[in-house]
């Protein structure tokens, strides 16, 4: 349903044609066009839960499938505090994972390249 | 389709008339050019694409998602940072160069979800003229709800997906795609509906206003199209105002359902470069070339 605006008093000719410049826009375009070729190739500080280190697009797919977590650790049987609730047995090399916050000291941040979850949120 | 004429008894030449024809037809043909795009973001190539960001809002846990949410994806590495510092080069490199290219032109011809909110304007109620100060709140949603907050929450240990307050637990988008279906098919196999009570009232308040408003979720809240459009005024892919052709009908305001004003200036930040301003044929989409020169888009 289109409503007419009436025209307000201007002057088409003392209208700005905004004329601009090529070369901000093509640097822009350029400069995106180059990150992203380095991104899709680029391996992150990201580890993995079997230890790697993460691609971008790896690290991309992760966050889109549930798969940013925390991992315990691996600690030595001196250092492992009495009140610690042994791991579960470890299946097919795969750490063990909890939901330890960070601040415990023993587990860090990893994601994991299998995680499927649907709807993470 | 007859050419617009004032109150004066003005009328476009006859090589402006040629433009506007051809004009006329490109905006016809935007929803044919939509649904069509609907095939790449909703492509059933399951998702090993999911690696790599698309440039327009469509919720990643959609079953039928062919690339990642680039606002999504961005608030997960907002809450991680404080761990990993990682910086998503790709992520910011796809918005860069969409960006750069044709500024917010994705949003009117590509955005699934802009697309969703075209058709549902199309129910005939009269719409409701929305101040245009309110398209700043996207850049507010932008900065607090997809990169502050995620930040903040992620410095304590919280996971993103664990964050009770985010832009994908607030997300119309999330609750239709992902949320609904999911609940949908829980509901099927017996397991119960799975979608929480207000994300079913975002969704409402969503498919409400957009009947009522032309794209509410553009207009206020899209933090993608906010980041987007702030390239309208570099862009290589622009609009240009042509006096020459102006015969002062003022059709281009009037047809401009983002309530821009498009009688004072067109590459705006609430413009989502839908070209039906362009129709009359004195505002023309154009890519800027090298030597000042431009080519007309069409």
């Amino acid at each position: 349903m289109l409503t007419r605006v009436l025209q307000p008093s201007i002057d088409p000719f003392s209208r700005p044609r905004e004329v601009r410049s090529f070369w901000l826009g093509f640097v822009l375009a350029l400069a995106g066009l180059l990150l992203a070729l380095f991104g899709s190739g680029r391996i992150t500080n990201v580890e993995t839960v079997t230890g790697d280190l993460a691609k971008e697009t790896q690290a991309n797919m992760a966050f889109a499938h549930g798969g940013v977590k925390f991992v315990v650790a691996e600690a030595s049987p001196e250092t492992q505090p009495e009140f610690a609730v042994p791991p579960p047995p470890n299946t097919d090399g795969v750490p063990p994972v909890s939901l330890l916050p960070p601040m415990s000291g023993r587990s860090r941040l990893c994601i994991d390249l299998t995680a499927r979850d649907p709807c993470p949120t | 389709m007859a050419l617009p004429r004032t109150m004066n008894g003005n009328s476009p030449s006859g090589n402006s008339s040629k433009n506007s024809a051809k004009l006329q037809r490109l905006t016809q043909i935007r929803p044919w050019v939509q649904t069509a795009l609907l095939g790449v973001w909703l492509a059933p190539v399951g998702r090993w694409l999911h690696g790599f960001p698309s440039c327009v809002f469509h919720c990643y846990a959609c079953p039928l998602s062919a690339f990642a949410c680039p606002v999504g994806l961005a608030a997960n590495y907002a809450a991680v940072f404080p761990v990993w510092t990682a910086v998503p080069w790709l992520l910011i490199g796809v918005l860069l160069l969409v960006g750069g290219a044709v500024g917010s032109l994705v949003c009117g011809w590509a955005c699934p979800f802009g697309f969703l909110q075209d058709l549902l304007a199309r129910i005939q109620r009269r719409k409701w003229m929305l101040p245009n100060w309110l398209g700043n709140v996207r850049f507010l949603v932008l900065i607090g709800l997809v990169i502050l907050l995620p930040w903040m929450l992620g410095r304590r240990g919280i996971l993103y997906e664990d964050q009770a307050v985010s832009i994908c637990r607030l997300c119309p988008a999330g609750a239709l795609e992902a949320g609904l279906w999911y609940s949908v098919s829980s509901l099927m196999s017996g397991a119960g509906w799975i979608m929480s009570s207000y994300k079913v009232v975002i969704l409402a308040a969503f498919f409400g206003a957009a009947i009522v408003i032309h794209r509410p979720w553009c207009r206020i809240f899209c933090p993608l199209g906010g980041l987007l459009a702030l390239f309208n005024r570099v862009s290589l892919f622009h609009l240009r105002f042509h006096p020459e052709n102006c015969i002062k009908c003022n059709l281009c305001r009037s047809r401009c359902s983002m309530g821009v004003k498009v009688d004072e200036r067109v590459n705006t930040s609430g413009c989502v470069r839908c070209l039906e301003c362009t129709t009359c044929g004195a505002i023309r989409p154009v890519v800027a070339l090298p030597r000042g020169k431009s080519s007309q888009a069409t």
